[in-house]
C-alpha cells in the first residue's frame, strides 16, 4: 500500500478550514461550494495492522509519528495518517450514525492535530469581537449556550470540535466546523427548539440534532475569548477573568486528543501554541448556578458584556 | 525520577535542562520533555527559577531574594526549602551537597 496521492481527488465536501473527499454520502459536513483537489481523503477498505512502534494512548488509540490507529468496539478501525488520509474499516454491526460521529470528532481531532492545529474541545460563536468559544466538561453545557446564542441570531461557527490555528503572525483564528449541533432534551425545550423532525445521537444520551445549515458563519474568524462552563452553589451567574498559569491549563484541559501527542512528537508544538494562545486571547470562567436556569436571553446578555467591555 | 540529594540550606542547587517554559502573563509555564508533566510557577516562583539557571547555594539565593522581598528570614528559608523540595521531588531541580573533608 502506497502512503501518498499522487493526484488526490476532487473534494466532496469543507470543515475545519479543510476540503475532504468522502466515497460516501456524508450528510453532515457541508458540500464544496468549487472544484478543488481534497486536503484529506477518506476510504473504505482493510486496514493495516497496528504498528509496531505505535503507543496505546487511550482506551482505543494507537499513535505513532505521522498514524493514529482507531478502534472504536462494534463501529469500526480507523487509521488517520499524515493529516491527509482517513482509512476506515467498519465493523459488521456498526451504524452509519456511530461511525459519523467519530468521523465528525476522533478522526477529524486527529487530523487537525497531524496537521499543527490546536484542536479544543468546545462550541464556538461568531461575534463582532470574533470567536467566542464555550469549553467545559461534558455537560456544562456548551452546547447549550451555543443554542441560546443561535437563539438571539449569532451565527455557530462549530459544535463540540473547534479547530484553531495560528497564522504566521501569532493570530489564532477559528475556522468554522460542522454545521450541526447537539441539544438534549431539557436544552432544547428552554430554547424552544421544535424537536419532532429532529434525529437523535443514541450514543449520547439520546441529544437532539438541530441542523444549522445557514446559521453558520462561512468564513474563519480571529479568537477573541474562550470560556469554561462549570456551576457552581451560588444563585448568580459569575463571569471571573483567569490569568496565568491558569489560562493555560483550560486550554490544556480541554485540549481534543490532548494524550496522542506525544507519540505523535507534536507536545512541544502543542505547548508553544497552548502558550500563544494563553497570551493573545482572552480567558475567563462562568460559573451558572447549579439549581434554577438563567433564561438563554439572559445568559447571552451577560456573556455579551463580557465580552463587548 | 528519584530525588538525588537531600537539601539544605548549604547544599548547591540547579535547575534541571529537560524544560521548556514560556510566560503567560507573569507567571512561568514548562513542559517537562522528560516526564510530559507540566507545570505552573507564580511570579515569585518564577523570579525564584530565573535565579536557579547556573549552580548557587540555597543560603546565597537566599540572601538575594531577602534583598528583593520584604520578608523575615526565618520564613524565607522556611518556603524557599519548601519550594526547592517539592521541585527536587518532581525531578526537576540538581542538588549537589558538598562532601565533608
Amino acid at each position: 500500500m502506497t502512503d501518498k496521492f499522487d493526484l488526490p481527488p476532487s473534494a466532496t465536501h469543507q470543515a475545519f478550514g479543510l476540503s475532504w473527499f468522502f466515497p460516501f454520502p456524508f450528510p453532515f459536513f457541508s458540500p464544496t461550494l468549487k472544484k478543488m483537489p481534497a486536503d484529506v481523503v477518506v476510504e473504505l477498505g482493510c486496514l493495516p495492522p497496528i504498528s509496531p512502534d505505535a503507543t496505546q494512548t487511550t482506551e482505543w488509540a494507537f499513535a505513532s509519528l505521522d498514524k493514529v490507529h482507531i478502534d472504536f468496539p462494534t463501529v469500526a478501525k480507523i487509521l488517520v495518517s499524515n493529516g491527509n488520509r482517513v482509512q476506515i474499516e467498519k465493523y459488521a454491526d456498526g451504524t452509519q450514525e456511530s461511525l459519523s460521529l467519530l468521523l465528525m470528532g476522533g478522526a477529524a481531532s486527529i487530523i487537525l492535530q497531524q496537521r499543527g492545529f490546536f484542536p479544543l474541545h468546545g462550541s464556538g460563536v461568531a461575534t463582532a469581537r470574533g470567536a467566542v468559544i464555550f469549553v467545559g466538561q461534558s455537560g456544562a453545557g456548551k452546547s447549550t449556550t451555543l443554542g441560546s446564542f443561535v437563539q438571539q441570531g449569532y451565527k455557530m461557527l462549530c459544535d463540540d470540535l473547534a479547530a484553531i490555528r495560528l497564522d504566521d503572525n501569532g493570530v489564532a483564528w477559528l475556522y468554522p466546523g460542522v454545521p450541526l449541533y447537539k441539544l438534549c432534551p431539557d436544552s432544547a425545550e428552554a430554547l424552544k427548539v421544535p424537536t419532532s423532525d429532529l434525529s437523535r445521537v443514541k450514543a449520547e444520551l439520546s441529544k437532539f440534532i438541530v441542523p444549522a445549515t445557514g446559521c453558520q458563519a462561512d468564513e474563519a474568524l480571529p479568537v477573541h475569548a474562550v470560556y469554561e462552563l462549570s456551576t457552581h452553589s451560588d444563585p448568580e451567574l459569575k463571569i471571573e477573568p483567569q490569568n496565568g498559569s491558569d489560562k493555560f491549563n483550560i486550554l490544556l484541559n480541554h485540549t481534543m486528543g490532548k494524550f496522542s501527542f506525544r507519540s505523535m512528537g507534536l507536545h512541544t508544538t502543542h505547548f508553544r501554541c497552548a502558550i500563544a494562545l494563553a497570551n493573545t486571547i482572552r480567558i475567563a470562567s462562568i460559573r451558572r448556578p447549579e439549581n434554577g436556569r438563567i433564561e438563554p436571553y439572559q445568559l447571552v446578555k451577560q456573556i455579551e458584556a463580557d465580552f463587548l467591555a | 525520577m528519584p530525588p538525588s540529594e537531600s537539601l539544605t540550606m548549604t547544599s548547591f542547587i540547579v535547575r534541571s535542562d529537560h524544560l521548556i517554559g514560556n510566560k503567560v502573563d507573569n507567571e512561568l509555564v514548562m513542559i517537562d520533555l522528560d516526564s510530559d508533566n507540566y507545570y505552573g510557577l507564580d511570579s515569585i516562583a518564577t523570579d525564584i527559577w530565573e535565579r536557579i539557571a547556573s549552580p548557587i547555594r540555597v543560603s546565597e539565593l537566599c540572601e538575594n531574594l531577602l534583598e528583593n522581598y520584604a520578608v523575615e528570614k526565618d520564613q524565607c528559608q522556611q518556603e524557599l526549602l519548601a519550594l526547592l523540595g517539592q521541585m527536587n521531588e518532581k525531578g526537576i531541580l540538581n542538588v549537589v551537597n558538598e562532601v565533608d573533608e
